[in-house]
């Protein structure tokens, strides 16, 4: 069984954007583009994220992903917005494989063990956005904007009683710095932990990744900024289709990226399981 | 030359039916979603797609007669191809949040995998999300050209034990835990795993599977 790489693709106005700690973001180019590249150097999944869920914003987001699944077939996850079982059925009737709830599990869990209970556990995940506050660390909810006054790691006993495949835990604070992830939030997090784990947030340094796979088990990592600026370069020139704005270049010197391919020949050169 | 072939994907409503309508649309074939044996037209095989919890899976299919539809098919010598719970629901029974009886098209049980290891260790996540190499364990169409080291996308909970070990085709390892990966029976052809999702080398096995047809 291999390690997960999975591409993380947050989406605003039909356009693949990138913030940094769920702020502020940048335009970088049409979603399509980013996510051919990544099925071709073998990316294991890749995960959606609608950055304002509004209904409009869902049609923009049913449309890209009815063209990203006529053509890649990797298991494509969509979060961001889900509310009900309607939108559930919708998505997974147009290409979409696996759920991610947020903010409507927070509101109502019997919600996520609705859905456990008709689509099963490994198609549902949840993402729980964590952030410190005096130091402890709560949910967030609406990509970061809300505090939820809940307890990360009550949140995550009480997701994982209802049955829930997989939890990704975005730590907002590392979010889009690319400074590494934070290796002892998630090891506290797997020391109780089931089901699935993916580690969300502040990918970078290709030793930190290393070291969230061998120090904290991770089963996944997901990964934005760091793929993104490594192929956004070859797509600077493109026009944008679907928008009228234009792509914020990032100083050079801000621009850390790194292939998939290069990532995962690390890693397996380094014994950690990975596709390739 | 053969004519187009005409295959039925089963509408479990629950499962990710678009995903596998694109696989087949690669190729020379029509499509059409079988929603009730009452209105199904006549088809050159069936596709049970995945995902859905099976119990859920199985009362969705009864409300519109689908199971007698999916048995009878079978049972006809139609060509079937079964994806994840699409298989577990051919064998006898589940227990999946309880006991549940399948179609019993072939005898065999649904067993949550082990997290824990001989010696009571917990050494395992559940489910199991993820590509892994198959070890094929005996000659089936499906897998005709296929890359010794090719992977395969899983996501589930459960495994599927069959009492005639001889239908299994291919095994997965998860950490230690060996279990039926596929299945191949005369006209029978089914995965644990989801080619759909699993790259070029899925791909390949829904080729094969049309070239069955």
């Amino acid at each position: 069984m291999n390690k997960r790489i999975i591409s993380r693709l947050d989406i605003k106005n039909g356009i693949l954007v990138k913030g940094i700690s769920l702020e502020g973001v940048r335009n970088l180019g049409e979603p399509g583009f980013f996510s051919k590249a990544y099925y071709k150097d073998y990316i294991d999944e890749m995960h959606f994220h609608n950055v304002i869920a509004t209904l409009y914003e869902s049609n923009m987001m049913f449309d890209i992903i009815e063209k990203n699944s006529k053509e890649i077939f990797v298991n494509v996850s969509v979060g961001g917005g889900i509310k009900n079982i309607n939108e559930v059925d919708k998505l997974l009737r147009i290409g979409v494989d696996k759920v991610v709830i947020n903010s409507a599990g927070v509101k109502d869990p019997t919600f996520l063990k609705k859905l456990v209970e008709v689509y099963g556990a490994s198609t549902i995940s949840v993402n729980i956005e964590t952030a410190k506050v005096n130091n402890k660390y709560e949910v967030f909810v609406q990509t970061g904007r809300e505090r939820a006054n809940l307890d990360l790691f009550k949140w995550i006993e009480k997701v994982q009683k209802i049955g829930v495949g997989e939890i990704i835990v975005t730590d907002i604070f590392s979010e889009g710095k690319n400074k590494g992830y934070n290796i002892n939030l998630f090891k506290k997090i797997r020391e109780n932990l089931d089901c699935q784990l993916v580690a969300h947030g502040g990918a970078g340094p290709k030793e930190n990744i290393l070291e969230i796979f061998q120090e904290c088990n991770v089963d996944a990592i997901s990964i934005a900024s760091l793929f993104h600026y490594h192929y956004v370069k070859q797509d600077k020139n493109k026009e944008l289709k679907g928008s009228n704005s234009y792509v914020h270049f990032l100083d050079e010197k801000e621009k850390k990226g790194m292939s998939i391919l290069e990532l995962k020949k690390y890693l397996k050169s380094s014994g950690v399981k990975v596709r390739l | 030359m053969k004519k187009k072939p005409l295959i039925g994907i089963v509408d479990t409503e629950t499962s990710n039916i678009k995903s596998v309508f694109y696989a087949l649309s690669l190729f020379d074939v029509d499509i059409v979603y079988i929603t009730s044996k009452d209105e199904a037209p006549k088809v050159d095989a069936i596709i049970v797609p995945g995902i859905g919890n099976f119990s859920y899976v199985m009362k969705k299919l009864k409300d519109r007669k689908l199971d007698e539809y999916i048995f009878e098919k079978i049972s006809n010598n139609l060509p079937g191809l079964f994806i994840c719970v699409g298989m577990q629901i051919l064998f006898t029974k589940s227990y999946e949040l309880g006991i549940h009886k399948g179609l019993n098209l072939l005898e065999g049980e649904i067993r949550k995998i082990n997290i824990l290891n001989d010696k009571g260790i917990k050494v395992r996540n559940v489910p199991i999300i993820g590509w892994s190499q198959i070890t094929n364990i005996k000659d089936c169409i499906l897998f005709k050209g296929k890359n010794q080291n090719s992977s395969f996308y899983f996501t589930h909970s459960f495994f599927v034990d069959p009492l005639d070990k001889k239908i299994i085709s291919s095994k997965n390892n998860y950490l230690g835990f060996e279990y039926c990966a596929s299945i191949s029976k005369n006209n029978i052809f089914a995965t644990q795993f989801h080619p759909e999702k699993s790259g070029k080398a899925g791909i390949k096995l829904y080729e094969n599977f049309i070239n069955e047809i």
